[in-house]
């Protein structure tokens, strides 16, 4: 069994869970603004908003995951 | 030297078209049957001898599952246990598929999105069900973080919406991008082996072997985030906050 103790993995799968986590919010955010663009009409205003709050809502994910106890999120898969 | 993403393409082995949509056999379909029968066999042989002193697979099995069982304890509650056969069948099915993966002239089922995302949407879908079923539509109450000042609502609401659409794309990207990746280094670094002949081709040899127990480590890694990333979000279903 891989325990998650060894600091080794825990800094493996911490930096495979940041990199993703802050480029997928991000391309979500895109792709929301993106959706809603096409929508209403408004090309592409929405999308420049939706990458921006996209980027906030990734560098916050990161927070909390560098920020133990802050959510249940992060308390043991760090 | 053929490109490096070759051997992730798909073969159809037998070819099966029904009602339009290509039902095709092909060697990732024939992989997840391999991992299937692995893990049944791995539990069938821990399980054969029930032993008080247990063999060495037998504690093997009650270790990981005993791991498990700790896990949706700790992220989902005592509740959660009803989702504990599913938690222990992601693990292993997503562990024995990245690990027969490993062994040359396998597919690795894990390094197609299609699989591991219809494995996150999966997951994602059923803690939404969890969430309206034991909430109702307080569930949306998720969306806002306890202690928010009202004032920021308007900001943190999308930042929220996005970050909650954001979880089935991390989980399922997280583990193809993983997988992929480390097949691909491999592949180059043997082709560069093979193409550096006997004078210099020792070198990527060896960061072949490396990067291979480095790929070991990262199946296992993998398989554990996805899993514990399941038991996360299905416990805040039931939980909220």
């Amino acid at each position: 069994m891989a325990g998650p103790q060894d600091p080794f993995r825990q800094g493996l799968s911490f930096a495979t869970r940041i990199g993703v986590e802050m480029v997928v919010s991000t391309v979500v955010g895109a792709f929301l603004g993106y959706l809603l663009d096409s929508w209403l009409g408004t090309r592409p205003w929405i999308m420049v908003v939706g990458v921006l709050f996209g980027a906030v809502a990734g560098f916050r994910s990161v927070y909390r995951l560098a920020n133990p106890g802050d959510s249940p999120e992060d308390k043991n898969d760090r | 030297m053929e490109n490096p993403l070759h051997h992730f393409e798909l073969h159809p082995l037998i070819p099966i078209h029904l009602f339009g949509f290509d039902l095709s056999i092909n060697q990732a379909v024939v992989m997840m049957w391999v991992v299937v029968a692995a893990v049944s066999l791995f539990f069938w042989t821990a399980a054969r001898t029930r032993q008080l002193v247990p063999t060495k697979i037998q504690s093997l099995a009650e270790i990981s599952v005993e791991f498990l069982r700790g896990l949706v304890i700790e992220n989902m509650g005592e509740r959660g246990m009803r989702f504990f056969p599913f938690i222990v069948t992601l693990f292993f099915f997503i562990l024995f598929a990245n690990l027969l993966g490993l062994i040359p002239g396998t597919y690795t089922v894990t390094s197609q999105i299609m699989v591991t995302a219809l494995f996150a949407i999966m997951v994602y879908v059923m803690s939404l069900i969890v969430g309206f079923t034991v909430h109702g539509l307080h569930f949306f109450s998720i969306l806002v973080p306890p202690g928010t000042p009202g004032w920021l609502l308007p900001l943190m609401l999308p930042i929220e919406v996005i970050s909650q659409l954001a979880r089935p794309v991390t989980l399922s990207v997280r583990l193809f991008a993983n997988m992929t990746a480390g097949h691909t280094v491999l592949y180059v670094l043997f082709g560069l082996m093979l193409a550096g002949g006997v004078l210099i081709g020792w070198l990527p040899f060896v960061f072949t072997v490396v990067v291979y127990i480095l790929e070991v480590i990262v199946a296992f890694i993998q398989a554990f985030i996805f899993t514990i990333l399941a038991t996360v979000y299905l416990g805040d279903a039931i939980k909220l906050h």
